[in-house]
């Protein structure tokens, strides 16, 4: 039998007349952890070094020729890539104003739903629906709203005394209402994160405070919003790194357009390695996309430890 | 300093603030109406655009009060010029549902061994899990497809299920990982000194306590298997198609099969809209990885 | 420095809990005053309401004469020391005891200035970096003391502050608090359910149950001359021992036929009441053991405890069962029969509606 309840899950030395039961141990750690372990080796661990692979050659489906090693070239020309340059940009102002609204709009709601008032938590409970429905649903119904003829956006827009608007057709408006639908689809997860932060901050802290004298601003700034920094980073870099990567709505209400318009990142390297099916190119994009999220999941990592730590 | 600290301005808070309360509380209701308003609003289109006649759905200004038909839903399950949903939806459920059980099955008993047992770079390893959360599906179809393809496994469900497996592993592992640490350990304790075996006690003790993770984690990689769209529609072609390869189709269609599309949205997400209530409690644990309880 | 008083302070809370009934209660300026009761009693409530975190269902609560119980708790000037610590978990101790006078945008130098006295007065200025997370709970709860006295207010308020501490931290860190209070003279109101606490620190003592003020009075008031059943059983360790009586006379008074000697102030407060349903009370303290004696109460002792230098006697008796504390030399064997002697002036009687009897002032 193990001595002391430290010793007995952990590997520590392995006394002589318990070898068995540490063996035992041992077998059952690698039973529990390998098939899992097995799946993400082939299905995440593989594939990216696969795609670093890819990314050297020159390597078109369309083509008879077989791949062709081609060393760093996939990534230069990207470097001198207008439309890859646009992408980025595209993505950029996309991540920075979807998510930034989101996150302004879901702290707000979440005060507002922050109470005991009948009927608000059913209130509550119904908005995460958005978050929830198939995305490419998402596309294809704001697709019809957005819709120059038919559409209820324009409706409204003519109610309020405007004329039909072209909205995923007319330059700057094409980005802005791909911004809109995110905004709809995701403000409602971002809110209930913070719900959830909210209803977790101790009551005890917000009297000690109200006793010394804390003014109502003085609360927000100095008590309430340093203890919800832990949920601001979290949920910022979750929304971060799914708008980044998110294609359902480009693909259902603009395709990139117009004229590049709402080419977003992962719009870029789709067409290029499905539609151009020149892999070798997407494959280089793919290892850059690639590198970006380890650098924001690392952050994610980060952040999550440091909660294990002062919890 | 005595309690003279009576201050006009306090005084005058302390009557203001119980005159305020009552608008407070109209004005929250207010707020959360419109918002929780808005955010069902779209799904009320995508039913009703599904029940509307073709002439309604295209009519300017857009009808409101319309005649129900279930034209639409009957074209895309039956008829709609040889591209059936049935079949797609056959498909969603399968693979859904496989890939579900394997991932909840997998990531439990990975769960289970990061939280009962040490060993070295297991912290590596489990942040490492944590973050396959954010890989890209744009990026990994590159290398996923010609994996795929030159396995043979092309419009195969197999390669779906496998790959939605790995997506929702992350999941399954990071939360039940917290719910079995959160068992006293002296339950297990109790059956080793008993004489169960580390794997019996997995199956027999510890997998039954975290039933209400499983059923959180197994909802949501249920959903997350279902809405997936990007490996779906690269990866698959006609025998393992799944809904949203057939919305996908819709930019073919020209743009005018609407009411069929609808129809299919909504089949698309009533599952979901079920689901949701039955979620609640662990939700936020769930979408955020623990890290917000 | 305050005098705060009480005046027909009710709370009752939205579900239906009365949790203090009709409260008058003046605190004297630079007084410490425990509130004492068991869970439940209102006493916590109390002590809430005067800080204003709780609003009052009924009656006015006044400090030094101005009104107070409209105003919210940052217009009140108290400062409340929290049974859990209630220490912002995000900021270090320098920053938790600062937090008062950043409340007050007092200049960066005069607070470093202050917080750095009261960490050198509480002896944890190597403590002040660090977050309470690190800290031990004794740490934290002088971390809480300084938050406190960092602002020199009008009055302290403390609930149940050494709960969650083990004993000997208890004692050590309550004389601390009385020495400090004694030092400031600033009015302290301490809420707590540990009557030996209250005995040790209170100048007076108010006891609360079910949200009505019991009595109030210093410890020995409470002890000798307690108002009601309910005070006389919970202050005193170990508690009354309470037999019934029947009235044999005007003015005596038996214990299943063996009869008991009054004192006479005693007597005259049982001519002075009409009720056949009397309760005798006796403290163990005043117990004396013997052999037993015809004519006299008698017993069995069942269960013997040693505490040192005297021992806890349980002892049955035909009246019900009663309590002796007795020298250690002195004490009983188990199973032996012994006969129960008391002094006729340290007796209480309680009537039908539990009220003692009036003994007057001599009495006891």
């Amino acid at each position: 039998m193990e001595a002391s309840r430290t010793d007995y899950f952990s590997l520590g030395e392995p006394k002589p007349d318990s070898m068995k039961l540490a063996v035992e141990r041992r077998r059952a750690t690698w039973l529990l952890i390998a098939p899992a372990f097995a799946v993400l080796l082939g299905l995440n661990l593989f594939p990216i070094v696969y795609a670093l692979y890819i990314s050297c050659h020159y390597w078109m489906l369309a083509r008879p020729q077989p791949p062709r090693f081609a060393g760093l070239s996939n990534y230069q020309e990207l470097f001198f890539d207008a439309r890859f340059r646009n992408s980025v940009l595209v993505s950029l102002k996309f991540i920075v104003l979807a998510v930034g609204i989101e996150m302004l709009l879901g702290f707000g709601l979440a005060f507002v739903f922050n109470t005991r008032l009948r009927g608000m938590a059913t209130l509550r409970k119904l908005t995460l629906l958005p978050s929830l429905v198939m995305p490419l649903v998402v596309g294809l119904v704001w697709f019809y709203m957005f819709n120059e003829n038919f559409g209820i956006v324009n409706w409204f827009w003519v109610m309020l005394g405007g004329t039909r608007v072209p909205f995923l057709t007319q330059g700057a408006l094409a980005l802005l209402s791909i911004v809109a639908t995110d905004v709809w689809q995701w403000t409602p997860f971002v809110m209930l994160v913070f719900f959830a932060a909210l209803q977790a901050l101790p009551e005890y802290v917000y009297e000690a405070a109200r006793i010394d004298g804390l003014s109502g601003s003085q609360i927000f700034f100095r008590v309430t919003l340093p203890l919800l920094r832990p949920a601001i980073l979290i949920v910022l870099i979750i929304r971060a790194v799914d708008a980044l990567r998110s294609l359902e709505l480009v693909f259902m209400m603009t395709k990139g357009g117009p004229a590049g318009d709402t080419e977003v990142l992962p719009w870029y390297l789709y067409t290029t390695g499905f539609m151009s099916l020149d892999l070798g190119y997407a494959a280089a994009m793919a290892v850059l996309m690639l590198a970006l999220v380890t650098i924001l999941s690392q952050l994610f990592v980060r952040q999550l430890e440091s909660r294990e730590v002062t919890s | 300093m005595t309690v003279g600290l009576v201050r006009n301005k306090d005084l005058k808070a302390g009557i203001r603030r119980s005159a305020a309360a009552w608008p407070i509380g109209t004005l929250r209701y207010l707020v959360a109406a419109i918002f929780t308003g808005f955010c069902l609003f779209p799904l009320y289109v995508i039913l009703t655009t599904a029940l509307k006649t073709e002439t309604a759905i295209f009519a300017w200004p857009p009808v409101w009060n319309f005649r129900p038909t279930l034209q639409s839903f009957y074209n895309a399950l039956f008829v709609f010029g040889g591209r059936s949903a049935i079949s797609y939806l056959i498909n969603s459920v399968i693979i859904s549902a496989v890939s579900t059980f394997l991932a909840v099955v997998l990531g439990a008993m990975a769960a289970y061994g990061f939280a009962r047992f040490s060993f070295a770079g297991k912290r590596h390893l489990a942040f490492w899990i944590l973050s396959t959360r954010f890989a890209p599906p744009v990026a990994f179809i590159v290398p996923i497809y010609l994996m795929v393809q030159k396995a043979g496994m092309l419009d195969s469900h197999i390669a779906l299920i496998l790959i939605y497996t790995a997506m929702n592993l992350s999941l399954v592992i990071w939360i039940l990982r917290g719910f079995f640490s959160e068992i006293p350990i002296e339950i297990e304790e109790a059956a080793l000194v008993d004489g169960y075996s580390r794997l019996q006690i997995f199956w027999r003790v510890a997998l039954p306590l975290v039933r209400p993770g499983i059923v959180s984690t197994a909802i949501l990689s249920a959903i997350f298997s279902w809405n997936e769209f990007l490996y779906a529609m690269v990866l698959t072609q006609s025998k393992a198609a799944t809904l949203p390869v057939y919305l996908a189709g819709f930019s073919n269609s020209m743009g005018l099969a609407w009411g069929e599309y609808m129809a299919v949205g909504t089949m698309a997400v009533l599952p979901i809209l079920v689901f949701t209530f039955a979620l609640q409690k662990h939700l936020v644990r769930g979408l955020t990885f623990g890290a917000v309880k | 420095m305050a005098r705060i008083e009480f005046k027909g302070v009710s709370k009752t809370y939205p579900d239906g809990t009365r949790a203090i009934v009709d409260l008058n209660l003046v605190v004297e300026d630079g007084e410490l005053l425990c509130l004492l009761g068991p869970s439940g009693c209102g006493k916590s409530s109390t002590i809430r309401v005067l800080a204003g975190l709780e609003t009052v269902s009924d009656g006015m609560i006044l400090a030094d004469n101005n009104r107070i119980d409209h105003l919210p708790p940052q217009a009140r000037d108290c400062a409340m020391i929290f049974e859990n610590y209630a220490l912002y978990p995000h900021l270090t101790a320098f920053e938790n005891i600062a937090m008062p006078l950043r409340a007050r945008r007092l200049p960066a130098s005069e607070i470093k200035a202050r917080v750095t006295k009261i960490a050198r007065i509480l002896r944890m200025e190597h403590l002040m970096g660090r977050r309470p997370s690190r800290l031990s709970g004794g740490e934290k709860q002088r971390v809480g003391i300084g938050r406190a006295l960092v602002r020199e207010p009008a009055m302290f308020l403390m609930d149940e502050p050494l709960g969650h501490l083990e004993a000997y931290l208890r004692v050590e860190l309550r004389a601390e608090i009385r020495k400090l209070q004694e030092r400031l003279g600033i009015t302290t109101i301490y809420v707590t359910h540990d009557q030996e606490e209250a005995a040790a620190i209170a100048d007076r003592i108010v006891v609360m149950s079910a949200g009505r003020l019991q009595q109030v009075g210093s410890f020995l008031d409470l002890f000798d001359r307690p108002v009601n059943r309910f005070v006389a059983e919970f202050v005193g360790e170990p508690p009354m021992v309470f037999l019934p009586v029947e009235r044999t006379n005007a003015d005596s008074i038996a214990v299943k036929g063996v009869r008991i000697p009054l004192s006479e102030p005693l007597r005259a407060a049982l001519r002075a009441t009409q009720d056949r349903e009397l309760i005798l009370g006796i403290r163990p303290n005043d117990f004396s053991l013997g052999p037993p004696v015809r004519d006299h109460l008698n017993g069995t002792v069942t269960l013997v405890q040693p505490q040192g230098d005297h021992a806890i006697i349980a002892v049955s008796t035909p009246a019900g069962p009663a309590t002796a504390i007795v020298p250690s030399d002195r004490r009983p064997a188990p199973g032996a029969t012994v006969g129960l002697t008391f002094a006729g002036e340290r007796l209480h009687l309680f009537d039908s509606a539990a009220r003692a009897l009036n003994k007057g002032e001599g009495g006891g």
